[in-house]
């Protein structure tokens, strides 16, 4: 685990180019945490915070501009040379690329293109995207979370 | 009386309890082999390091060691699951005929790791003196090859590699076994007693004609396309052609390929140069037609290297011939104390040429020569057989 002040001073050396889609997409994860929180919290809570957010714009943009911070600790991680090699699509894109591999079609083509070795080859590496590692890093949870809230973000705009 | 009926009833509830577990205990093995196929497949516990040592093993490269013996201990149930499964008569693989060439299959190269370790425990035994285990290893991998390649393009072609390497495993077994004439003559029983189950190119084409026809409809062939012709600019006329395609288009692609593999299969009945040169003609025939005539258009999509099968099959039957005269070699040998100076009528032959082998000693052995050269090499293919002394 870094410490606060490794994480300061990532932050500081990294370079952050926020565009308004990622200004915008930050605005929506927060809001959908709002929302969350919604849910399940008290109705005194409720109502500090919307005492303390609703009526206070510096609130607002404080709890924003955190948000970014957080983002970009994120990013800064992800973009860290990494010990452990993440593998190369994400999960989701790994499954249905996979899935192709192993269609006759598919094997028809490599064997067209490299005989029965090339045949055996697609098979091991169509395999070898499915198998999910049993202790994913802190880069790889980060990595598959933003992924997650990309796809939520298309699904509900 | 209430008494003696309800007496009678759970007599007979307990009998049938009784008559009934020994049916569910005799589940195993089931009565479909693929059953256990895919459950070797996923049990298998085959790394990138042990793929190597088999491989190596395989190629000749190493002999059986302690690494090897390791590996084999940590997969004997699967060893033992897999030769169960090659017993069964029956084996379907569960494909769905509906979604044509898009139909997704085993994962293949597991079942080369799977015959790899059998290979090795073959040839394990064989160091120890056990020849009948070793050979009926052997028998396992055959019968397994024969299982695969009734299916799919891609299962055929894999049960032709299944089965080079039991050709492999037994020639190496034959180089090393005394001349002992009853495990010879057991092992060309054995050997006739796979063609109970005949190793067959025609299901594998009687199937490719029907997911070819399947594919050829409007909600399937855009996938088939995209995921079976590399990126080229054919594909891309294909793929305008289906955008734009109406049901005339895809009508008439289905008649081009109806005559199309009707062709194939007469080609695969010709003796081989003539099979050879039909096939290549064949095999360029439907993208030169796709220029000008767009019936052909889908044809040249879904077809796959069928002379290359051609080849590799004639090849596996012609090496499956050469040990089967090679058996009968060894069996003089184990009879009357030397290997013969000619071949004995009614052997099987050199597929190639349709003659039987040319037969010649060695210094070490024999070998059996093919009379007619493999067109795709240029060279005709011999087989080595060494002799233990």
């Amino acid at each position: 685990m870094r410490s606060l002040k490794d994480i300061k001073r990532l932050i500081q050396r990294a370079e952050i180019h926020a565009t308004p889609e990622v200004n915008q997409a930050v605005l929506e994860s927060l809001r959908k945490e709002l929302a969350g929180l919604d849910k399940g919290t008290s109705a005194v809570w409720k109502a500090s915070r919307e005492g303390i957010l609703g009526n206070n714009r510096m609130a607002r943009w404080g709890l924003a501009a955190a948000a970014v911070v957080l983002v970009t600790t994120g990013l800064v991680f992800l973009h860290q040379p990494s010990r452990q090699t993440i593998p190369g699509p994400t999960r989701v894109l790994g499954t249905q690329a996979s899935v192709q591999m192993l269609t006759e079609a598919s094997l028809e083509a490599a064997f067209r293109r490299g005989g029965i070795e090339a045949v055996y080859d697609q098979c091991g590496r169509a395999l070898q995207m499915e198998r999910k590692p049993m202790n994913p890093s802190v880069q790889q949870l980060l990595a598959e979370s933003f992924d997650n809230d990309k796809n939520a973000g298309g699904e509900n705009p | 009386m209430r008494t003696i009926e309800k007496g009678i009833l759970t007599k007979t509830l307990l009998l049938t309890a009784i008559l009934m577990a020994p049916s569910s205990a005799r589940a195993y093995p089931p009565d479909n082999a693929a059953v256990l196929y895919y459950k070797a497949c996923l049990l298998c516990t085959v790394d990138d390091r042990m793929t190597g040592i088999l491989s190596d093993l395989y190629k000749g490269s190493v002999e059986p060691n302690e690494q090897v013996r390791e590996i084999l201990e940590k997969n004997r149930p699967i060893i033992d699951m897999v030769l169960d499964a090659s017993e069964i008569d029956h084996c379907d693989w569960g494909y769905d005929s509906s979604q044509g060439i898009e139909v997704l299959t085993p994962p293949f190269h597991k079942f080369r790791q799977l015959s790899w370790l059998i290979a090795a425990d073959a040839w394990m035994r064989a160091r120890q003196g056990d020849y009948e285990t070793a050979l009926s290893r052997c028998m396992g991998i055959y019968r397994m090859g024969r299982h695969l390649s009734n299916g799919p393009t891609l299962n055929y072609i894999v049960g032709v590699g299944i089965s080079a390497v039991g050709h492999k495993c037994v020639t190496r077994i034959l180089w090393n076994l005394p001349p002992d004439a009853e495990t010879l003559t057991r092992l060309k029983t054995e050997l006739s007693k796979l063609d109970e189950r005949p190793f067959s190119i025609k299901p594998m084409l009687r199937w490719k004609r029907e997911a070819g026809i399947v594919s050829m409809s409007p909600d399937k062939i855009d996938e088939v396309v995209k995921s079976g012709l590399d990126d080229c600019p054919f594909k891309e006329k294909a793929l305008a052609r289906i955008r734009a395609a109406d049901e005339q288009f895809f009508a008439g692609n289905v008649e081009y390929w109806k005559r199309y593999m009707d062709q194939i299969q007469a080609a695969f009945e010709l003796p081989y140069p003539e099979a050879y040169a039909r096939l290549q003609q064949l095999d360029e025939q439907p993208s030169q037609d796709s220029d000008q005539n767009t019936d052909a258009t889908l044809t040249a999509c879904v077809a796959p290297a069928f002379l290359r099968i051609y080849a590799l099959d004639l090849r596996l039957r012609t090496e499956s011939n050469a040990i089967r005269t090679a058996v009968s070699i060894y069996l003089v040998r184990a009879t009357a104390g030397s290997l013969p100076e000619t071949l004995a009528e009614g052997l099987p032959g050199d597929l190639f040429s349709g003659k039987p082998f040319q037969y010649a000693k060695t210094t070490d052995g024999f070998v059996l020569r093919c009379q007619t050269k493999d067109l795709d090499k240029n060279q005709p293919y011999e087989y080595q057989f060494k002799v233990a002394k």
